[in-house]
């Protein structure tokens, strides 16, 4: 089985499709926090309700530091990180139909199963690998340019954390975002399994997750509705983790939804990928 | 001997014109102006140098949610005021750190309202309005304890409509100089709408009795381990 996933890793490692991502995230990052260095924090001061705040109490602290602008990374970018997971998990198998070697892929000894199970197990991996580097990188550079601080969280209200609890809470946070980027990698999957051509996939599953994030964002009674049968409802979970207190039964179905989906996609793709006829 | 009663008349007259005379003389000598209230909570600042106290504070606002916060305060005469934190710290901005010093007659408009009896203590009311745009505040209402000159409770409105109530407790240090020791400031936080989540837009037009009730609560400060007229160096307010 890890030999499978080794060749996957290989075959997906050799694309260039595949650095898209990281890339994107090394650019849009850095430009991002030289953007809010320059900025001088005006853009955490200038709102109505800081100048409130300003009015009535004396402020001291850091707030624009390391942890405040890797959480405005994550707010800004899990909206388009799946566009890049897509692009990776998307190709997987129609990749291979498109370019004539699943045929071939299929009649060597190792089953279906097992072939599809290494293709959904580099997904994940490059999906976590994805979170991951914007973990890593946003952490990094944001508090090598920022610093440590207690960590502001931007939500109804004023909430603060301790550095502390923003640690913590981060280590909770990516490990959801990750989650909740699997079921993403999961659809894609399904949408690679198919059909032969790699665009149809991943431009498919971008067009349910953004069709599927803005009826879960749209305060519409009847998109009110539909929101729980939505897998993008409960991708937000992440955010939840930055709440006091962390509200953990929500999250836990959260978590048990996002593992639901996943299953649903994934067993679905390996059902059509199991008595498929391939042809190419 | 017949103008005896009439004479008599008139030197009782002239005496009671002359006690009532008299007693107003006295009354008027007791009562204080704005300026002797002043002048006495002054001179009683005046005699604290500077200072050094840190601060434990704790915030019981809904909406307002931060960690229990440690400041060091610094005071140098006449109105050096320096607050140092290592994390996050928030303090109510006026009236915390009463200054008499900045109450004068060309940034405010001055009355006594009366008297007041507060924790048992009877206090002058005294109002101060302002006069001057640069003023943060629109209006300031100050109990004054008038044996101790002293401030005992503070009330604040800012121009924006916020408002503050701050009660002090006050101990006696070295003998001689009342400082406070613990603040409660009920604090009122109108038009605070909060950080909204960046892609949500808070529900600004229905606004609720709860939300707006979610925006009042209490501050509460413990001034500790004072440091009075030790010499504090200036850089430490250049900071």
């Amino acid at each position: 089985m890890f030999r499978l996933i080794r060749l996957e890793w290989i075959k997906t490692f050799n694309k260039l499709r595949t650095y898209i991502g990281f890339i994107a995230i090394c650019v849009v990052l850095p430009l991002l926090f030289i953007g809010l260095k320059l900025d001088k924090g005006r853009f955490l001061t200038s709102s109505a309700s800081y100048n409130v705040l300003e009015q009535n109490f004396h402020i001291m602290g850091n707030l624009l530091n390391g942890f405040f602008v890797s959480q405005l990374a994550m707010y800004f970018l899990m909206v388009h990180i799946p566009f890049f997971i897509v692009l990776v998990a998307g190709d997987q198998i129609a990749g291979e139909a498109t370019a004539g070697t699943l045929r071939m892929v299929l009649i060597r000894p190792p089953s279906r199963m097992r072939i599809f199970a290494a293709k959904v197990a580099i997904s994940l991996i490059y999906t976590i690998m994805m979170v991951l580097c914007l973990a890593v990188l946003s952490l990094g550079l944001g508090i090598i340019l920022f610093g440590t601080g207690d960590l502001l969280v931007r939500e109804e209200g004023l909430l603060i954390l301790s550095e502390q609890q923003a640690v913590c809470r981060f280590l909770i946070a990516y490990p959801l975002a990750m989650l909740a980027m699997g079921v993403v990698a999961a659809l894609a999957l399904l949408l690679s399994v198919l059909v032969e051509n790699a665009i149809g996939p991943i431009i498919g599953t971008m067009a349910i997750v953004v069709i599927s994030f803005i009826i879960s964002e749209t305060p519409i009674s009847l998109f009110v509705k539909i929101r729980p049968f939505l897998f993008t409802t409960y991708s937000k979970v992440w955010q939840k983790a930055f709440l006091d207190p962390i509200p953990f039964n929500d999250i836990t179905i959260s978590v048990i939804y996002l593992f639901l989906y996943m299953v649903l996609f994934l067993g679905a793709a390996f059902f059509i990928f199991n008595r498929r006829d391939i042809l190419s | 001997m017949k103008n005896r009663p009439c004479s008599c008349l008139i030197w009782l007259s002239a005496l009671i014109l002359l006690l009532f005379q008299g007693s107003d003389c006295i009354s008027q000598g007791t009562e204080l102006t704005v300026d002797d209230i002043l002048r006495n909570l002054q001179s009683t600042f005046a005699e604290i140098e500077d200072y050094t106290v840190m601060l434990n504070v704790k915030s019981d606002i809904k909406q307002v949610r931060v960690p229990q916060m440690e400041v060091t305060a610094f005071f140098k005469q006449p109105d050096k005021l320096h607050l140092q934190s290592t994390g996050f710290a928030m303090l109510p901005r006026e009236g915390m750190f009463i200054n008499p010093n900045r109450f004068n007659r060309e940034d405010f408009y001055m009355s006594i309202l009366g008297k007041e009896t507060l924790k048992d203590i009877e206090t002058i009311k005294l109002e101060l309005v302002h006069r001057n745009e640069k003023i943060k505040v629109r209006k300031l209402i100050i109990w004054v304890d008038p044996v101790r000159w002293i401030s005992l409770k503070i009330d604040t409105v800012t121009w924006q409509g916020q408002s503050a109530s701050v009660d002090f407790k006050y101990e006696k240090f070295q003998d001689r100089y009342w400082l406070p020791v613990k603040a409660s400031a009920m604090m009122d936080l109108t038009g605070f709408k909060g950080f909204s989540r960046f892609h949500e837009m808070p529900d600004w037009e229905n606004e609720t009795e709860s939300a707006s009730n979610d925006r009042k609560g209490e501050i509460t400060i413990q001034f500790y381990d004072y440091r009075i007229n030790e010499g504090i160096p200036d850089f430490i307010f250049e900071q």
